[in-house]
């Protein structure tokens, strides 16, 4: 039966069933993210009024985001309050673990979602305001491709890379690394063992977004994480 | 498949557009993706279709155009059209400083049945 119309025949034109008199344009012209880009500058104003830090961590599942989180707070609260938002399909594990390490969390679970929005981000910081003068982290959903799009109203984007991702990552997902302000490659005391090319990697990362920072660390050693503790620190110093 | 998020806001943005007491139907919906949008139109409007399915849009036409991409650059103030997000400006070959349009998805028009 066609679904159209509910005549018997197979599904057919129905330009007949629809002249041209009875049809009207209506203009709209509007993104379809224009509801996301406001929330995303309602957030950026509260974190400037606030004077927040406020740090979007992306990478693949895998690649050390919530351990990142968890050694950052622990080199932080000597500093600064550290509040974190949470991002995953499913499970308050990731949350459960950042309390543990001393720092105020919040678990967004997104069920279908592959990404946070800043409506999300929103509905938690107007909710539960972070202390002033602080650092808050959003660990988004370990995804590549899709939190690439979703500006959340933060101040910097973070992206990590393991080694035993392969060096192909920013060459494969380039809106990803273009997006972001800095990239984490971790896993670094993996890397005698695996196949990646430092070389490789940094060439193509370089392509896509020149300007770039590059940070080095291997989290279960503890490498680098000075350098990262300082890069923090000089981003919040230095806040608009 | 950030297109199913997307798919989301498109019917938000259509139910918002059309006055439903005026309309019998919205037949279709004409939208523009951004070349260097990160959107893929083929999975946008299999996600719509899928969306849409059981809702009022179920029969609505779901037109795709793809808008090309230029970019700006800011050393020789020249406007340029772009494929890729690392492309550079042909008169002095440093990057893009800015992406100006194709960078976005829009819904351009509806048409409706009255």
């Amino acid at each position: 039966m066609c679904e159209t119309c509910g005549c018997g025949e197979k599904e057919h034109d129905h330009e007949d069933l629809f002249p041209e008199e009875n049809k009207r344009l209506v203009e709209v012209k509007q993104s379809v993210l224009q509801e996301d880009r406001a929330f995303a500058e309602k957030n950026r104003r509260l974190f400037k009024e606030r004077h927040i830090t406020c740090l979007n961590v992306v990478s693949s599942p895998g690649s050390g985001k919530t351990l990142l989180l968890e050694r950052s707070i622990v080199g932080l609260l000597p500093f600064s309050a550290v509040t974190v938002i949470e991002g995953d399909q499913q499970t308050t594990r990731d949350s459960d673990r950042i309390r543990k390490a001393g720092a105020t969390a919040f678990q967004i679970n997104t069920g279908l979602g592959c990404h946070l929005t800043a409506k999300m981000i929103h509905e938690v910081v107007s909710s539960n305001v972070p202390p002033e003068n602080s650092i808050l982290f959003i660990e988004n959903v370990g995804n590549l491709v899709c939190p690439a799009m979703f500006d959340l109203g933060e101040t910097k984007r973070v992206v990590i890379m393991s080694v035993t991702e392969g060096d192909d990552k920013p060459a494969k997902y380039p809106f990803m690394f273009y997006s972001s302000d800095i990239c984490l490659i971790n896993k670094m005391d993996l890397l005698p063992y695996v196949d990646y090319s430092i070389d490789t990697a940094l060439h193509d990362l370089k392509h896509i977004k020149p300007g770039i920072e590059v940070l080095y660390l291997s989290l279960k050693d503890g490498t680098g994480m000075g350098g990262w503790i300082d890069w923090i620190r000089k981003t919040h110093n230095n806040r608009p | 498949m950030h297109e199913l998020s997307l798919s989301l806001n498109i019917l938000d943005l259509v139910e918002r557009s059309v006055d439903k007491e005026k309309v019998r139907q919205v037949y279709e919906v004409r939208i523009e993706v951004g070349m260097l949008s990160g959107v893929d139109a083929g999975y946008l409007e299999e996600t719509l279709k899928m969306v849409a399915a059981t809702t009022d849009y179920s029969k609505v036409r779901w037109v795709m155009t793809q808008k090309g991409a230029s970019g700006y650059c800011e050393h020789c103030c020249l406007q340029f059209p772009m494929m890729y997000l690392w492309d550079v400006c042909p008169r002095c070959g440093r990057r893009a400083g800015k992406i100006t349009e194709g960078d976005d998805v829009e819904v351009d028009s509806i048409i409706v049945l009255e």
